[in-house]
Order: C-alpha cells, then sequence, then structure tokens
C-alpha cells in the first residue's frame, strides 16, 4: 500500500521529470517514426547516437539489434528488452540497458547505462590503479636491488679473478722456487767441495814442485817450470779462487731469492699465524728489488730487525707489495720511499712514504676502489689498493690512512692490531 | 619565482583532462628549473591536489576525476622513484602507512620518497590496510620510525583509536603524522601518546630525518 503511495509521489512530479529527462545523460531517449528517422532525442541519446538536438543525424547506428528488429513485432507495444549495442562497427561502441516501445508509427527508445554498475566499476579500477601503482614502485625497488647487487657481483668476480691470478702466480712461484730448490742445494754444496778439491790439487802441485827442487834435478824443474807457464797455472789459482768466491755470492744470492719467493707466496701459508713480519717485508722487498734498481730508487727500511705478529702472511705480503708497487710507479727516477715499521702497545703501522706526483685531492675517496687507476691503460688492473683494502680492513680488521701532497709526498699508513 | 604559478596551473589543466603525458612534461619542466623534487611534491603536487579536494569539496568535480587526478600524480611520483634513492643507505626503516579505510595515498608515499631520498628503507602496505594487519607488519619489519597520514579530517576518531592500539602494542614506537586533515587539529592531541610527532610538511618532515640521520653511520 506505502509502495504504491509512493510510486503515485513520484507521478506528481511527471511533467518536471520529463522535462528534466531532455537534459540528462543517464537515461537516453529516442523517438523514431518507422523509416527509421529521428524525430526526438533527449541530450544522452544525441551523445549516443553521436548527433545533437537541433540536426537529429545520427552518425551512429543500433548496431544490435538493429532498427528493423523494432518493426517485425507489430502486436506488442514492448518490441525489444534487453543490452542493446549502438555504434559506428568500428570505434565506438555503447551498450545500454533498452526496452524499446512501438505505438502506431512512432517508436519510443529508452535505454539507461546502470550507473550503480558504472561507480562500481571506477571504485574497482581506482583500486586497481593503486595497486597497481604500488606494485609498479615495488619493482622499481627491486630494480635498483638487483642492480646494486649485480655490480657487486662484478666486483667480486673482478677480484676473484684477480685472486685466482695471484693465487696461480703464487702456485707457480712456489713449484718453480721448490723445484729450484735441490739443484741449488748441491751446487751449493758441490761449490764448497770443488773449492776445497781445487784447493787441495794445487796444494799437491806445490808439494811436488817442493819435492823435485829437493831433489835438485834441473831438467825436471825446468819441465814443470815450462808446463807451469804454458797452461797458466798461477793465474788458473787466482781465477779458480775468484770464480768460485764469485760463485758462491751468485749461489747465496739465488737461494735467498728463490727463500723469498717461497716465502712470498707462502702458499702454505692460508691460514692465520704467527711470523716475524719484518722477515715477510723483506722477501716482500726482493719481488721488487729490481725496479727499484732499475729506477735508481733510494730505499730505506726503517724499524725492529724481527718482529712477531699474527697474521695472514701471504695476503699481507701481497698488501705491502701493492702499495710499494705504486710507491715504486709514482716517483720520480732517483726518488725515494721508505717503509717505516712502527712498534705499538696493541698494533702495528706499516708506513710507505714516497716523494713523488701525490694523489690529487678529487681522486683520494676513490683510490681504493675496484678498477680504479691513474696508471696507462694496460699496465694497471686498478685492482691492487682494492685488494690491499680488503686484506688489511676486511681479513686483518685493520685501518688504511692515505695522506698525500701533490708533488711532493704520499704517505699509505697500513695499521693492522695486535690479536 | 615566476614559472611556479604558471606551472601549478598548468600541471592543474592536465590534471583535470587526464592528461598524464602532459602533467609528466610539467612535473620535468618544474625539475629543469629547480631540480628539487621536494620543493616539486611541496609546490606543485601537494598544491594541485589540494586544489582538487576543494573543487570536489564543492561540488565542482566528481569523485572519479579526483581518483584520475591521484592515479596520474602517483604515476608520476613512480616515474620519479628511481631518482630519488641515494647511493649512501642508512640501516633504517619506516612503515608508512594510511588510517584504516583512507583512500588517499599520494601524501604517504612523498613521504616515503622523502625518507628514501634520505637513505631510509620504506615499505608501503597500500591503502585499506586493517590495524590488525598493520600490527603484524609492524612486528615483523621493526620500523624505526612509523608514518600515519590523515587526509580526511573524517577519519580523526580513527586516527585516535588506530593509535591507541599501536601504542599499546608498541609501547616505544616513534610516531610521526601528518596530512590534508591536521590543518584543523591542535597537536597538543597527541602528547599524551608520547613518542608522536605532528610534521605538517615534507620541509619538516626533513629536518626531522635530518636530525636523526645526523647521528647515524651508513
Amino acid at each position: 500500500m506505502e509502495q504504491q503511495s509512493k510510486n503515485n509521489l513520484i507521478s506528481d512530479w511527471a511533467g518536471l521529470i520529463c522535462e528534466l529527462s531532455h537534459q540528462g545523460y543517464s537515461v537516453a531517449i529516442g523517438i523514431f517514426d518507422t523509416n527509421g528517422q529521428l524525430l526526438d532525442a533527449n541530450q544522452a541519446m544525441c551523445y549516443f547516437l553521436d548527433t545533437n538536438r537541433s540536426e537529429l543525424k545520427p552518425g551512429n547506428l543500433f548496431i544490435n539489434p538493429d532498427f528493423s528488429f523494432f518493426l517485425s513485432e507489430e502486436h506488442n507495444e514492448l518490441v525489444f528488452e534487453g543490452l542493446m549495442t549502438i555504434g559506428n562497427y568500428t570505434d565506438v561502441s555503447f551498450v545500454l540497458q533498452s526496452r524499446v516501445f512501438r505505438r502506431n508509427n512512432r517508436i519510443l527508445v529508452y535505454a539507461e547505462a546502470d550507473v550503480p554498475d558504472l561507480f562500481e566499476e571506477n571504485k574497482k579500477m581506482s583500486v586497481l590503479n593503486q595497486e597497481v601503482n604500488n606494485l609498479q614502485r615495488q619493482l622499481i625497488k627491486e630494480k635498483k636491488n638487483l642492480q646494486a647487487t649485480l655490480a657487486e657481483l662484478k666486483e667480486t668476480q673482478q677480484l676473484l679473478i684477480h685472486s685466482e691470478k695471484m693465487n696461480a702466480m703464487g702456485k707457480l712461484v712456489a713449484g718453480v722456487a721448490h723445484e729450484l730448490n735441490n739443484p741449488i742445494a748441491f751446487v751449493y754444496s758441490n761449490l764448497f767441495s770443488l773449492e776445497k778439491y781445487v784447493a787441495e790439487v794445487f796444494d799437491a802441485i806445490r808439494q811436488i814442485e817442493k819435492q823435485v827442487e829437493q831433489t835438485g834435478n834441473q831438467e825436471l824443474l825446468e819441465t814443470i817450470a815450462q808446463l807451469k807457464e804454458k797452461n797458466e797455472l798461477n793465474y788458473l789459482e787466482e781465477d779458480i779462487s775468484e770464480m768460485t768466491k764469485e760463485s758462491k755470492v751468485g749461489i747465496e744470492r739465488v737461494k735467498t731469492i728463490v727463500e723469498d719467493l717461497r716465502r712470498f707466496s707462502r702458499l702454505d701459508e692460508s691460514d692465520i699465524k704467527q711470523v716475524d713480519l719484518v722477515e715477510n717485508i723483506r722477501s716482500t722487498e726482493s719481488i721488487v728489488r729490481a725496479e727499484i734498481a732499475k729506477k735508481n730508487i733510494h730505499y730505506q727500511y726503517v724499524g725492529p730487525l724481527k718482529l712477531q705478529l699474527e697474521c695472514f702472511p701471504g695476503q699481507l705480503n701481497q698488501a705491502i707489495l701493492n702499495v710499494l708497487i705504486n710507491a715504486i710507479d709514482a716517483v720520480q727516477p732517483g726518488g725515494h720511499i721508505s717503509l717505516i715499521v712502527t712498534d705499538e702497545k696493541d698494533k702495528i703501522n706499516i708506513e710507505v712514504t714516497d716523494d713523488g706526483q701525490g694523489i690529487p685531492e678529487k681522486i683520494k675517496n676513490r683510490i681504493f676502489e675496484p678498477f680504479f687507476t691513474t696508471k696507462p691503460v694496460g699496465s694497471g688492473t686498478g685492482l691492487g689498493l682494492s685488494i690491499t683494502y680488503k686484506i688489511i680492513h676486511d681479513l686483518h680488521k685493520g685501518t688504511i690512512e692515505v695522506e698525500s701532497i701533490v708533488q711532493q709526498e704520499t704517505k699509505i699508513k697500513l695499521t693492522i692490531p695486535k690479536k | 619565482m615566476q614559472y611556479k604559478p604558471i606551472l601549478v596551473q598548468e600541471y592543474m589543466q592536465n590534471l583535470l583532462k587526464g592528461n598524464r603525458a602532459g602533467c609528466s612534461s610539467v612535473a620535468r619542466q618544474y625539475l629543469a628549473k629547480n631540480p628539487s623534487i621536494k620543493d616539486l611534491y611541496e609546490e606543485v603536487f601537494k598544491v594541485s591536489l589540494y586544489e582538487i579536494g576543494r573543487l570536489w569539496e564543492t561540488n565542482q568535480i566528481t569523485v572519479a576525476t579526483e581518483h584520475m587526478a591521484t592515479a596520474i600524480t602517483e604515476g608520476i611520483l613512480n616515474e620519479l622513484f628511481e631518482q630519488i634513492i641515494p647511493e649512501k643507505r642508512y640501516n633504517k626503516k619506516v612503515v608508512v602507512a594510511c588510517v584504516e579505510n583512507e583512500k588517499h595515498q599520494v601524501g604517504i608515499k612523498m613521504v616515503a620518497d622523502v625518507f628514501e631520498m634520505k637513505g631510509w628503507e620504506s615499505f608501503f602496505l597500500g591503502t585499506g590496510i586493517p590495524t590488525s594487519e598493520l600490527v603484524k607488519f609492524i612486528r615483523e619489519t621493526q620500523p624505526d620510525i612509523l608514518a600515519i597520514s590523515l587526509s580526511v579530517y573524517f577519519n580523526f576518531a580513527k586516527l585516535l583509536k588506530m593509535l591507541q592500539i599501536l601504542r599499546s602494542e608498541f609501547p616505544y614506537l616513534q610516531i610521526i603524522l601528518g596530512g590534508q586533515a591536521f590543518t584543523r587539529v591542535p597537536d597538543d592531541v597527541f602528547q599524551r601518546l608520547g613518542n608522536v610527532v605532528l610534521l605538517t610538511d615534507l620541509y619538516l618532515l626533513e629536518k626531522y630525518i635530518d636530525s636523526i640521520n645526523a647521528n647515524l653511520k651508513t
């Protein structure tokens, strides 16, 4: 009963509602004749049919159903009910909930957009859009993370390659050193025997001479003198002794070099252990001795003669070597390099100072970056100091300080804490 | 300074037309003159979106248009997002959130961006996250700061309820608040909750983060 009265209340406003519907956009109303001619249409119908109220010449058509369908059911007033598609067969199509009525030769098309549904769709789309936006943002973040990880991996890969190279070099050096050790040992010991034997031989000759002299046989003496003269025995004795002396110095040097090489490569010592740091530094120096001599560099070591330190000896040698190589590259021929070791209560400092070209302020922050190098292409990998950094900082929990005045001096100070 | 009002106007026009490319171009023009993304947020995005809000409040645009304007601006935030992440990162986390049922997420994203610019890691769960879920997420993430945005004053009671729940779950969690709604709220309301700071714009937020970062190591 109440429902009925409410409907009546709306009906009371029918005239005004009808008038307003001319301007509305949610309900489309159009009146056609049986030829399909548009006779009157409200704002919404004009929009869907792509025309205006003064012209009433539709640009769009009834596609499904088409207009002829409205003419087929002559006996019912309601000739169509359902979803109707209006469009131009190419890029425009509207789907509307419609009812079509026929009275005599007039056809009313009454089509509505489902407004609550549109609002619902709009709401869903907004939410989806927010989700897409949030996902996109997450994606960008992940991309950044991946890029960072990739860069890190590349760096690690290069460091691995370098350390693998160093490792291979170490193995080669250790292998060669090991192989050289035996021949050096017997050459070394043979040299001593040889020196002794030669001395004995000449001693024997001198004794024979003495014996002959005592017999007074001038002829024999003459023959001996001639033989000595002919074979330059006096000179030979002097020269052989000189040669053995030189050979001994030489073989001593070879022995030291081989020992240094072995100590430097220290393949057997990849674990932390107690070593004499000074001895390690000496062996590292020996690797660059030739370079130092070639550039006529004044090199000096200042520090204790012995210094026990718990460290990774092989790696530490490499760290010091890298710093030394840079110092040698930085100085002019005839320049100065010093390596100063100081022993403090809880740490040990290794300070390499050179009077070379120095490090400009603007690159000071970058010298420990992998691949950063100021050396000509092909001559430096740019990994030396970054490896030194890793060895001192990561492995030994130490620090590296760099002080540099351009064209005056550079001081690289490695500090290693004592356990 | 002359270019700013002109660009804001252009941005607004493009927003209302739904022209995303146009908006993006305005943002880039702005950055060409003033490279501060923070200023762009405050002087162009915030001003424009507040104006869009006003147009809706005064019945001149639909909610759909407002959504579109928001979506376009969010899209541009994402375009710029890649540029704002600095090399220098702190090991600090912020969770940013809206009040339950609050649909406006642009503001809080700008807040997240300022944190990202300052080297923080930001986490955003999206809008429509119930407080119970937020509590769970905070427990997992263990952020240093929780930032909550309130755009619509209508949701103020919900915010207070949310703060009470969060405070009882996390008595010491630092919480910061911001958003358009706070132009109408006296800040002493939050005093009694403790460790709650109201930051009314991105500049105050920046100062606040800087004061924390000053004592941090990367």
